[in-house]
């Protein structure tokens, strides 16, 4: 046999130090995943508060003068990519970048923030026009964070810098399920801010057009929008970084499986090996004793 | 029982005050406004500021509120705040260092005078609601 024993041992000992390493990190992965979501439900109230409180005023105000929230001719696209500082996370990281080529019409009118080292990564190697990276925070999103990038977004915005933004990052649709996704942040879509429902209760309707704006419609608007965009991008950065953890835990996992399934080959092939040796050596012996006789 | 009506005090990391109210000061960009039940619906923005505040069972408190939005209804008031706290939530050591660091940066240039003077009165407000007796 082409492998002995003490070959065979020592790969089992090395596949077994690496199944610890995975299992280790499929632990740390869902104590992770956890913590994310926790965030993630914390977030929730103010931002629903917000779009409740952006569609009332965007109805009553009709057509905002407000420069977020008018279209106009796209020359440059600006696009905030969301990846993890780490691999090992299975295709996370990988299909991020997917979306955003598969999206880009042209190398040359895109320009990227990134949000994480391996976003950074893929695209600076491929040229790409990098004007923003943040390292070092898509594990822990804080909204402080998110507040100053969207903040630097908005004035390279507002300075024709670029016409539309749009945010990549990966939606956590279950533990074991996550998708790439884009959706465009800038222009604000004002139709699509209107609250859903009609407003058939009299009462309410008429609390609303009751309602006195100080110091008037369009300041507010001019405070909540920064917000509204800081909390989106907040709760993308969430949801990636509980995404990472997800498809990490998974990628891990079956990490950790195909190690069991490799020891318990590398085990059989052991055994045999080991018995053909005593087989061998005993026969050896016999026919060493045969010749003596 | 003096009437009462729902607060919910919002920040963006999560739910701070959430219950029956019976007042609630606070400071808006146009002034300090109190909040009492039946208010007329009236939405306004928010200073940096303090606010007191007496809950349904007659409790007082204070805290502070830095900038935001309020949305008051006739039976429910909403408050989506930048940053909301308790005096025992704020960590006056920061606060101090917060504030150093602020009146520093408005003397240097290089430094973005408007965030520092944001940076200075969120300190200094903080620093004052910790130290109110």
């Amino acid at each position: 046999m082409a492998e002995n024993v003490q070959d065979i041992k020592r790969r089992i000992k090395s596949v077994n130090s690496t199944k610890q390493i995975t299992h280790a990190m499929e632990m740390v992965a869902s104590a992770k995943l956890r913590k994310s979501r926790e965030l993630a439900e914390k977030r929730y109230p103010y931002f629903e508060a917000m779009i409740v409180s952006m569609g009332h005023i965007v109805e009553r105000t009709g057509k905002s003068k407000n420069v977020f929230m008018n279209q106009r001719d796209v020359k440059k696209t600006a696009y905030i990519v969301i990846t993890g500082d780490k691999g090992l996370a299975g295709g996370y990281n990988g299909n991020v970048c997917k979306r955003v080529e598969s999206h880009l019409k042209s190398k040359e009118n895109a320009v990227l923030y990134t949000i994480g080292s391996r976003g950074r990564d893929h695209f600076r190697n491929r040229d790409y026009n990098i004007q923003g990276e943040y390292l070092g925070i898509s594990e822990n999103p804080d909204f402080f964070n998110a507040k100053k990038i969207s903040a630097g977004i908005m004035e390279a915005y507002e300075n024709g810098e670029f016409d539309e933004v749009y945010l990549v990052y990966t939606r956590f649709l279950s533990t074991i399920s996550q998708h790439p996704y884009l959706m465009k942040l800038l222009p604000l879509d004002a139709e699509g801010l209107k609250p859903k429902k009609k407003f058939e209760e009299a009462a309410e309707k008429k609390s609303l057009t009751g309602m006195i704006y100080e110091p008037d419609p369009e300041s507010l608007l001019e405070y909540l929008i920064p917000n509204y965009i800081a909390n989106t991008l907040y709760g993308a950065m969430i949801e990636s970084a509980a995404s990472e953890q997800g498809a990490r835990r998974t990628a891990m996992e079956s990490a950790t499986k195909n190690a069991n399934e490799m020891i318990d080959e590398l085990t059989l092939q052991y055994n045999r090996v080991r018995q053909a040796a005593i087989t061998q050596e005993i026969s050896e012996i016999v026919s060493g004793a045969d010749a003596l006789s | 029982m003096a009437s009462t009506f729902k607060l919910k005090i919002i920040s963006p990391t999560g739910v701070f005050y959430e219950g029956e109210t019976e007042r609630i000061v606070v400071r808006g960009t146009e002034g300090e406004f109190a909040v009492l039940p039946n208010h007329i619906p009236f939405t306004t923005t928010l200073a940096l500021g303090t606010f007191n505040i007496i809950m349904g069972d007659g409790t007082k408190k204070y805290g502070t509120l830095l900038g935001g939005i309020a949305t008051i209804n006739s039976d429910e008031t909403i408050i989506l705040t930048d940053a909301a706290e308790w005096p025992e939530d704020i960590d006056i050591e920061r606060a101090r260092e917060a504030r150093e660091r602020a009146l520093q940066r408005l003397k240097d240039s290089k430094y973005d005078a408007d965030r520092a003077e944001v940076a200075l009165q969120r300190a200094i407000i903080r620093i004052s609601t910790k130290e109110r007796k």
